[in-house]
């Protein structure tokens, strides 16, 4: 067991995600989805009938009708539709302990049970993207009361919430506004979760009839500025880099002053450590006349 | 000019929202009056164990007269801006904070702990501070060091890691300027907190 301490890497190219969205029931969470690209649904909720947009569906009993899934089986389909990932992960766990009895106790999962279910719930949505499919999520929400506030969050059992935070890109929440319109809200708030890498305001969510295409094209751009941080964040950290080892030589005033104009250009942690720098050397900025200056020692 | 640091503004909106949390809870971080545990000693060096630490592979870290023991298998990306001093102003106040580690766009923070509770991480408005004072930011990535003690003080296991990751949006300067005027409201009027805070 090793800590490895790597370079900064390459761009790397998104081609699949994993999305999660949850909110209250009868918001059409399983509509939203199945409008993902050629969506298949595995109904681990049996609740896939109610919805208002109708795609390919696996009646989920047991763990066992997904776990062997093929390239083949799933090559006419770009997008997994997990509904509901808190049942599936139960179904997870009914197989966990079907195979090992010392997982459950009183059929709950053990501490050993649960870190079988985050191993093996991972290892199932890598095989998916492998696979290259998106990965939708869907989650009923639990509402958790603390004092006078209400905290909306995703309904899924204990641990393996945390396997869900980690491997999803973006997570939306959907509700319904008083003027009765179905929105999706990405952003995280101050009551609920969410994760919103394409910086979207709260959207409005088209009728199926209008829009069955709605989570494919949020998908899509999704991906496209998740790819577009990837290239900045290697730029970024080119560019950070360079300042970096250019400033270990910096050494006079001169240094720092012959530098001003760039560093404002520069990113503000690395102004944090050209001022650093500057103070470490034991330079000053002289605010009127805007440049560094030598602090003068006066001896007694 | 007020100031307070991106932890001491967490302990106050946490303090906020717990009912069970009273008043000398809240003053006493506020004022630096409580003790480190052991834990978080440990902790403090396990950052700097990570400041210091090279590119390549080890299985052990030492810091600050710590030793950690990998007990799994971890990836951190090495950046040379470590440490980095953050500030922002809203109105009166100046919140200040140090991000671990900046990698391009994304701050990294270190954190550790013996339970690893990812509904806190993501609840806390510390990573929404620390990207709202960089510009360049657009990302905010956790690194949970679950640690483990032993017989020997100084000594730790790191039994887990977990790895949580966060973005910009679009509320974020509004909800970080509507906490600090919050904090300042409260804050402008104790006579203790405005001798330590003006610069």
């Amino acid at each position: 067991m090793t800590l490895k301490i790597i370079p900064a890497g390459e761009p790397i190219t998104v081609s699949n995600i994993n999305l999660a969205i949850y909110g209250p029931p009868g918001t059409g969470k399983t509509t939203l989805a199945n409008s993902a690209e050629r969506a298949i649904n595995l109904d681990f909720d049996r609740g896939a009938y109610r919805a208002g947009l109708r795609v390919d569906t696996v009646a989920v009993t047991s763990w066992n009708d997904v776990v062997g899934f093929t390239a083949q089986d799933l090559a006419a389909y770009k997008t997994i539709v997990v509904d509901t990932a808190g049942r599936a992960l139960d179904r997870l766990s009914e197989d966990i302990i079907a195979e090992n009895p010392k997982a459950g106790r009183g059929g709950a999962l053990s501490l050993q049970g649960f870190g079988t279910l985050k191993v093996r719930f991972a290892a199932f949505l890598k095989l998916l993207n492998s696979l290259g499919k998106d990965v939708v999520l869907v989650a009923h929400m639990d509402e958790q009361r603390n004092g006078d506030d209400i905290i909306e969050r995703l309904d899924v059992q204990g641990g393996s919430k945390g396997e869900i935070y980690k491997s999803v890109d973006a997570m939306g929440r959907i509700f319904v506004t008083p003027t009765l319109q179905r929105v999706i809200d990405f952003s995280p708030r101050a009551n609920s979760f969410g994760k919103n890498p394409a910086g979207f305001e709260i959207i409005p969510i088209p009728h199926p009839d209008d829009n069955n295409h709605f989570l494919a094209d949020l998908i899509k751009d999704i991906k496209a500025k998740l790819n577009d941080m990837s290239a900045e964040q290697v730029e970024a950290q080119k560019v950070n880099e360079d300042w970096i080892t250019a400033l270990a030589d910096f050494s006079t005033v001169e240094d720092f002053n012959r530098n001003l104009a760039d560093i404002r250009k520069a990113s503000r942690s690395v102004q944090s450590k050209f001022a650093k720098r500057a103070k470490e050397l034991g330079f000053t900025y002289d605010k009127q006349h805007k440049v560094y200056v030598m602090v003068e020692v006066v001896h007694a | 000019m007020l100031k307070v640091s991106v932890s001491n503004l967490e302990c106050f909106r946490i303090w906020r929202q717990d009912d069970d949390l009273d008043m000398g809870w809240l003053m006493d971080r506020l004022l630096g009056l409580v003790e480190q545990t052991p834990q978080q000693r440990a902790g403090e060096a396990l950052h700097k164990a990570l400041e210091l630490a090279p590119v390549g592979q080890v299985d052990q870290l030492h810091g600050l007269g710590y030793r950690f023991w990998f007990d799994c298998d971890c990836q951190v990306a090495y950046s040379p801006l470590r440490e980095v001093a953050l500030a922002k102003e809203y109105g009166d106040l100046r919140v200040t904070g140090r991000a671990d580690s900046v990698i391009g766009s994304t701050i990294v923070d270190y954190k550790t702990g013996i339970h690893y509770d990812p509904d806190r991480l993501l609840s806390s408005y510390q990573w929404r501070l620390y990207m709202n004072a960089l510009p360049e930011a657009i990302r905010f990535e956790w690194r949970y060091f679950v640690l483990r003690p032993t017989d020997d003080p100084r000594e730790y296991h790191v039994s887990e890691h977990h790895q949580l990751s966060q973005c910009w949006y679009p509320d974020l300067h509004k909800d970080c300027r509507e906490l600090a005027r919050q904090y300042y409201e409260f804050a402008r009027d104790i006579p203790a907190l405005k001798r330590m805070a003006v610069l």
